[in-house]
């Protein structure tokens, strides 16, 4: 049973202009641009952001704060949050005086009816609040049943840790998670618009999920340019691959060097330009006017600048050249080619002048096709 | 539990009008996002009435006086609108987390098998995006939900189109995304079909 499915029932037996209907109706429906792709990163909240890596204060709401076997969950999930970010947003620590944000347990909550927890973000980047329903709160479905209030967790409870650690994702930035059909993706966010009780699959989970910290690193950044990307992302990147000379004698010195970047688009937002350090790059070759490419090795990740790689050789004749990132599996990068680089060697500066070019083992194991 | 009044939902024939609409909204619909409550005649076509009929209980008249921070949707018949039950959502900076919300607790519909359900903001609110999911009554958590409609993004419309559905009775979950990004909210209904 699916929407197709649905659409479908009503042609078979429908009068015609109710199937064209049903036809328009389809259309729109399939005609989406993807601003809330299911399976994307979590949408993104409106309000001001945090700055980057803030550090975010809060402690108990006077007369609101919550019972003893509460706080701690409260409190891992803060720090859930930082821990599994995977980016610069903020970080969370309860303190108990000075100037902070406000957590309070039990009415009066700014929450909807059928609200067991709410934030607002709407104080940002300066505080937030976040409320949590007192366990044995009424809704019309039922009693509220937190988890850590039982001695032994039953079925139809809620795990606290996880409710708060949806909560502080709220607050970072991030919206409701759109699953796939079927919710099989439900465990890439935390952040979703239904609350999982006891046992179902995620009730427990206590870390962020790839389609979260995706939304995360877009507005906040990678916390280090080696950081993977998210899986729940396909950041494109761009390779830009420079010789330090395109003409030099035989067996002279080449250093090429290329340049990983991601692609400048407001789409990729605070990952914009940013550059891509510690993946591998390949260097390969091949013979002007031929169609087949030979690896010449890795570029070495640069320690000092950053995005940065770079190889030494000796080519022992003129060489097209081209860098080729390929990112590793969990990387949420999209893999890059640089163009084409000749360097041209001529004229004789070693014993091996005026020998035929030598395909190297690399060459014959690692070569391939482009 | 508390059980809401049963309503229906027929228009004799009229089946093809809720998808032209929709048709008519999106074309009317780009670039706005609120635009208030939508007039008597959303369809912008002259001398087509929306008449419901076999209304058992009188639906909640579509107000955009109350409630407008929250995004909230209803159920149109004609000029009325039968309001659901707020799930989790997000608005303005703030939001709430809820389960799914289980059949008993929520305003039953009945509509026909051959009867597509009309779903807008109550504020008149543009949708720019939407993801509808329909449960048998006896899930009670949502475990079993099937995708009946979504559209990631788009033309602001001010209705969604969703059905007819099969018989039985269902939770349906429209989950919409305001037009001028303001927020989203997932928005349930109880739906009987004989």
């Amino acid at each position: 049973m699916n929407h197709t499915q649905f659409a479908s029932s009503g042609r078979i037996s429908r009068p015609r202009r109710s199937r064209l209907a049903a036809g328009f109706a389809l259309l729109l429906v399939l005609a989406g641009t993807g601003a809330t792709r299911a399976h994307g990163p979590d949408p993104r909240m409106g309000g001001a952001p945090w700055a980057p890596n803030q550090a975010l204060r809060y402690q108990w709401r006077a007369g609101q704060a919550p019972p003893a076997w509460m706080g701690p969950a409260i409190d891992a999930a803060a720090s859930d949050a930082g821990l599994s970010r995977a980016s610069r947003a903020p970080t969370y620590a309860r303190v108990t005086s000075g100037t902070a944000s406000l957590i309070a347990y039990g009415e009066p909550t700014g929450c909807s009816p059928a609200g067991i927890a709410c934030f607002s973000r709407a104080g940002a980047p300066s505080s937030f609040q976040m409320w949590f329903r007192a366990h044995g709160y009424v809704f019309d479905w039922g009693s509220l049943r937190w988890c850590q209030a039982q001695a032994t967790p039953s079925d139809g409870c809620f795990d606290v840790e996880n409710v708060a650690l949806d909560e502080f994702g709220h607050v970072d930035v991030l919206g409701h998670h759109v699953n796939l059909a079927g919710n099989s993706d439900y465990r890439d966010a935390i952040v979703q618009a239904v609350a999982r009780a006891k046992p179902a699959a995620g009730w427990q989970a206590h870390v962020f999920g790839p389609c979260d910290t995706a939304r995360l690193q877009l507005e906040y950044d990678r916390q280090s340019p080696r950081d993977l990307f998210s899986s729940c992302l396909a950041i494109p990147t761009k390779l830009v691959l420079s010789a330090s000379s395109t003409s030099l004698p035989t067996g002279g010195g080449l250093t090429m060097t290329a340049s990983l970047r991601t692609t400048t688009t407001t789409a990729n937002r605070a990952l914009s330009n940013d550059p891509v350090s510690g993946r591998n790059v390949t260097l390969r070759r091949r013979i002007p006017g031929t169609q087949t490419w030979y690896s010449a090795g890795l570029l070495v990740s640069s320690g000092s600048v950053e995005g940065s790689y770079a190889l030494t050789i000796n080519p022992s004749t003129t060489y097209e050249w081209q860098a080729v990132f390929i990112p590793s599996s969990g990387d949420g990068a999209v893999s890059a080619t640089s163009a084409v680089v000749t360097v041209t060697v001529s004229g004789c500066a070693s014993v091996t002048c005026g020998q035929a070019p030598v395909m190297t083992a690399a060459e014959s194991t690692w070569r391939t096709r482009s | 539990m508390k059980r809401l009044p049963n309503v229906s939902l027929k228009w004799p024939g009229g089946r093809w009008l809720p998808a032209l609409l929709m048709v008519g909204a999106a074309i009317g619909g780009c670039g706005s996002g609120a635009r208030g409550s939508i007039p008597p005649d959303a369809s912008g076509l002259p001398g087509k009435s929306v008449s419901p009929t076999a209304v058992a209980a009188t639906p909640t008249p579509v107000s955009s006086a109350t409630s407008q921070t929250l995004p909230i949707a209803v159920v149109m018949q004609g000029d009325n609108g039968t309001v659901g039950a707020l799930g989790s959502y997000v608005m303005d900076g703030q939001g709430g987390d809820s389960p799914w919300l289980p059949i008993d607790t929520l305003t039953l519909l009945t509509a026909d098998a051959s009867t597509q359900i009309r779903v807008q903001f109550r504020d008149g609110a543009g949708i720019g995006a939407w993801v509808v999911d329909l449960a048998p009554e006896g899930d009670a958590t949502g475990a079993r939900a099937r995708r009946v409609a979504e559209r990631g993004g788009g033309p602001a419309v001010e209705q969604i189109v969703v059905g007819p559905l099969p018989p039985g009775r269902w939770v349906l979950a429209a989950r919409l995304f305001r037009a001028d990004g303001r927020g989203d909210g997932v928005t349930y209904w109880g739906v009987s079909v004989p």
